[in-house]
């Protein structure tokens, strides 16, 4: 959890960000600059705050997130028994990494099947429940186990078209972001987290990008200095929020930031350290 | 105050329009106008269905602030919770109609069943749609523009329908967001293009009489969400009043600002020896001249109207012969056109084409020398 992206976003550092239940965050990032720590930054605000978080990776393993947690100062591990942590590896890729043992939470996609995306989004609903079974019997006599909020990230979508050879088009992975956002049987509505390559899109896909841009409520895009590669700054965070249909969008803000060791400073354009 | 299309077509619906479509921007979205209008038409107690596509349908019913309108209710439409039909089953609430965007037929069956319960009675209703942007996706444009003609143009109680399209969708979908645009405002009979950058649209608006009415006008919201429209060209002049307008500040704050931020220009105009420009007086004056040959609506009202007197119905040729007592044609309406013919006294023939040929015995080619 950076708490200089929770400050820019108006968000708790200690209570679960009840304010994005049933939302779209969309995270946008290009090559010059990978978007992950936004990732990362929302499983860490949402576990620790006590929210419950399923994540469908298309790009990383399990162990990937086991590590990065590790430095942010969260047992993976040990919130996947408690029920408030699921991983579901979205790609079947085999992998060379000796170090990673083949999880159980991966799904395989089944290309043969007109709607493969259904079967995820069943997937993911089963896990719900699960967890939320797993909740109940960790702490039976705590609070009500439906009414702990829950975030769901969906890690690199875009992955979907490059893997698949086209199997999968932008309105059938629209309608799984979209199935994603309400659970029926899941008492309060999902923070829904989606990351997107910005700049591998092409046709469709960027429709599809720009309709997400529309219905988000937060869109984070990452982008490299214009300036170019900068050992201080590592990059520019665009900030642009939309509330209802009502309002005018509030106007985009923006933010560099630098990638340390265990965190992420975010600072306003100029006001680097290595400058002052 | 001047008339404003916008609020003609959207707010008060006085001027009719089947389909209008709202053609926004992720930057400048356009969703307010949407809301302002399903408010407007909710609270005059007419039939408003609301088909959630992109946002969730509480959300939807917040954001415009319909919880609170006494009357009828709108009816949601609700495509947004199961878009591909996925888990038909477990639906708690049924006051929201279930929908999938997957199938358009069923699609429009659902509104029209929705417009039927919401007008209730002979009255019919709008529909509003957030957005078509994630129909265009799924579907073909062409699909999507002959569901929205099939919408109104079928008799299932939709008067009509306003609804949001995206253009930079519509742009990264075809290449080109102009082609697609015009596909879908082909059907349209009102397209609001918002312009990048401004907070004004350009309004184009098609009547069933064919008569195409333009406007461009900016529009801001008062805090009681009241739409206000002025003309874009008063606020050209500088940039900080276009923007200040747009914003949801009171239209009070956007006047005063648009006239403290207007920058000092040299005006050609000052020292000429003849005047180029009206003031408000003479500018209300030309306003309030009336045109002498001009018919004005109600004029056209009281000529279409069935019962207007027969003896003075307007277009027919009235003959005034001795026989008959004189008609008094000053009395009647300025509306009513005719032509009266009184015929030559001592003339029997009333043929036009007389005897032409009598009169002209001459070759006309007599002097021709061959």
């Amino acid at each position: 959890m950076f708490e200089g992206l929770n400050a820019a976003l108006s968000l708790s550092n200690t209570a679960p960000p009840t304010e994005l239940q049933g939302s779209l965050v969309l995270c946008a990032d290009t090559l010059e600059a990978d978007g992950g720590f936004l990732l990362h930054h929302w499983l860490a605000t949402h576990l620790k705050t006590g929210a419950a978080v399923v994540l469908v990776s298309f790009a990383h393993i399990q162990n990937h997130f086991a590590l990065v947690a590790r430095k942010l100062g969260i047992n993976l591990a040990q919130l996947e028994a408690r029920g408030m942590f699921r991983f579901i590896g979205g790609l079947d890729v085999p992998s060379t990494d000796a170090q990673s043992q083949p999880s159980s939470g991966d799904f395989h996609l089944d290309l043969s099947n007109p709607a493969p995306l259904k079967e995820l989004h069943q997937r993911i609903q089963d896990t719900l429940k699960a967890m939320e079974a797993s909740r109940r019997a960790a702490n039976p006599a705590g609070e009500d186990a439906t009414q702990t909020p829950v975030c769901i990230i969906l890690d690199s979508v875009d992955t979907l078209f490059h893997a698949t050879g086209g199997a999968i088009t932008p309105a059938a992975l629209l309608g799984f972001i979209h199935s994603c956002r309400s659970f029926p049987l899941v008492a309060p509505a999902p923070c829904l987290v989606v990351s997107v390559h910005a700049d591998a899109l092409f046709g469709g896909a960027k429709a599809l990008f720009a309709t997400l841009k529309h219905q988000a409520q937060v869109t984070l895009t990452v982008s490299g200095l214009p300036s170019g590669y900068s050992k201080d700054v590592h990059g520019q965070l665009y900030i642009s929020r939309a509330s209802g249909l009502d309002e005018r969008p509030a106007p985009q803000s923006k933010l560099h930031y630098k990638i340390q060791d265990h965190t992420v400073t975010f600072f306003a354009p100029g006001l680097s350290r290595a400058v002052i | 105050m001047t008339s404003s299309l916008l609020k003609d077509i959207l707010i008060t619906q006085r001027e009719a329009s089947g389909i209008t479509l709202l053609a926004d921007s992720a930057a400048d979205p356009l969703g307010a106008l949407l809301a302002a209008g399903a408010r407007a038409v909710a609270t005059r107690g007419r039939g408003v269905v609301l088909v959630a596509i992109d946002r969730a349908p509480q959300l939807l019913c917040a954001s415009l602030g319909l919880t609170g309108i006494t009357g009828q209710r709108p009816i949601v439409v609700d495509a947004f919770s199961d878009p591909l039909g996925w888990s038909s089953a477990s639906r708690g609430n049924s006051s929201l109609c279930q929908t999938c965007v997957s199938n358009l037929t069923q699609l429009a069956d659902t509104i029209a069943k929705a417009a039927a319960a919401a007008a209730g009675g002979a009255a019919l209703s709008t529909v509003y749609i957030d957005s078509l942007a994630t129909l265009c996706l799924h579907h073909s444009v062409g699909d999507v523009s002959r569901f929205l003609a099939a919408l109104v143009s079928s008799n299932r109680g939709v008067a009509s329908v306003v609804a949001l399209v995206h253009q930079d969708v519509l742009a990264a979908l075809s290449e080109s967001a102009e082609s697609a645009l015009a596909t879908l405002a082909y059907v349209a009979s009102t397209t609001v293009t918002v312009q990048p950058g401004t907070a004004s649209v350009d309004v184009h608006h098609r009547r069933k009489t064919g008569k195409v009415l333009r406007s461009n006008e900016a529009f801001s919201f008062t805090l009681a969400h009241e739409l206000v429209t002025v003309p874009a060209s008063e606020l050209s002049t500088t940039g900080s009043a276009g923007s200040t307008a747009g914003a949801s500040a009171s239209a009070a704050s956007s006047s005063s600002s648009s006239a403290a931020g207007k920058t000092k220009q040299p005006d050609p105009t000052a020292n000429l020896t003849f005047n180029l420009s009206l003031n408000a007086a003479e500018r209300q004056a030309r306003q309030n001249v009336v045109l002498p040959y001009l018919k004005t609506e109600a004029d056209k009202r009281a000529i279409l109207r069935q019962d207007y007197p027969s003896a003075s119905a307007p277009g027919t040729i009235a003959y005034a012969d001795d026989t008959e007592p004189p008609r008094v044609h000053a009395a009647r309406p300025a509306v009513a056109s005719n032509i009266v013919f009184e015929p030559e006294v001592g003339v029997d023939e009333l043929d036009d084409f007389g005897d032409e040929e009598d009169q002209e015995e001459e070759d006309p080619d007599d002097d021709l020398d061959i």
